[in-house]
C-alpha cells in the first residue's frame, strides 16, 4: 500500500515538476539559440527568436 | 496529489499545448503585418518552428502558473497567466541582455523586436489565461 502510494505521488508530482525542469532548459536553449547544448537549434529557431525579441546577430 | 488535481494537470496540459499553438500562429502573423523582422526561412520551416517554440514557451508558462499561481497576488487565471508570461520574457530579455554585453558581436539587442516580443508575451499569458478559464479546471492555482 505504502509502496503504491510512493509510485503514484512520483508519477503526479514528480514527474510533473522533472518535465517542467526539462521543458525550461529547452526553452533557454531555444531562446538563446545554444548550439553547444543542441546542434542546429540557432537555424532552426533564429526567425522565432527574432520575432518574439530575444537578441541574435 | 490527489485524482482531481492529475485529471486537472493533464486538461491545462492539453490546453496549453492549444494555446501554444495558437500564439506561434499568431506570432507568425503578427510579425508578418508589422514587417518588424523580415523572415529568413521558409514559410514551412518557420509553421514548424513557430509552433514548436510556442508549445514549449506555452507549457513552461502553464507549469509555472499551476505550480506557482497560489502564491500570485491576483485572483482568475488571466492576470495570473499574464503575469507568468510577463515575467518569463522580461527574464529571458534580461539574460539576452546579459549576453550581448559579453558578446557583442553575437548578441544584438534590436529594440522594435523586443517591443514585438513584449506584446507577443502578453498576448501569450491572454491565451494561457482564456483557455484554462474554458470549461472547469480542477487542482491547483484555482483562481
Amino acid at each position: 500500500m505504502e509502496k503504491l502510494f510512493e509510485r503514484d505521488t512520483l508519477l503526479s508530482t514528480v514527474l510533473p515538476v522533472l518535465l517542467l525542469v526539462g521543458l525550461t532548459f529547452s526553452m533557454v536553449v531555444i531562446a538563446y539559440g545554444m548550439e553547444s547544448f543542441a546542434s542546429g537549434v540557432h537555424d532552426m529557431f533564429h526567425d522565432f527568436r527574432h520575432v518574439i525579441g530575444m537578441p541574435c546577430h | 496529489m490527489n485524482r482531481n488535481e492529475s485529471a486537472g494537470i493533464t486538461e491545462r496540459f492539453v490546453k496549453c499545448i492549444a494555446a501554444g499553438v495558437v500564439w506561434g500562429l499568431v506570432a507568425m502573423g503578427i510579425n508578418n503585418l508589422t514587417g518588424v523582422f523580415a523572415f529568413e526561412s521558409t514559410l514551412t520551416h518557420n509553421l514548424v518552428s513557430f509552433i514548436f517554440g510556442g508549445v514549449i514557451f506555452s507549457i513552461v508558462s502553464g507549469g509555472i502558473l499551476f505550480f506557482a499561481g497560489r502564491l500570485l497576488p491576483f485572483k482568475g487565471y488571466l492576470p495570473k497567466a499574464l503575469m507568468v508570461t510577463t515575467f518569463l520574457w522580461l527574464v529571458l530579455r534580461g539574460g539576452g541582455v546579459l549576453l550581448s554585453q559579453m558578446e557583442p558581436h553575437r548578441y544584438h539587442v534590436l529594440t522594435p523586436e523586443s517591443i514585438q516580443g513584449f506584446g507577443l508575451a502578453i498576448l501569450l499569458g491572454l491565451f494561457i489565461g482564456l483557455f484554462w478559464g474554458q470549461g472547469r479546471l480542477s487542482g491547483r492555482a484555482g483562481a
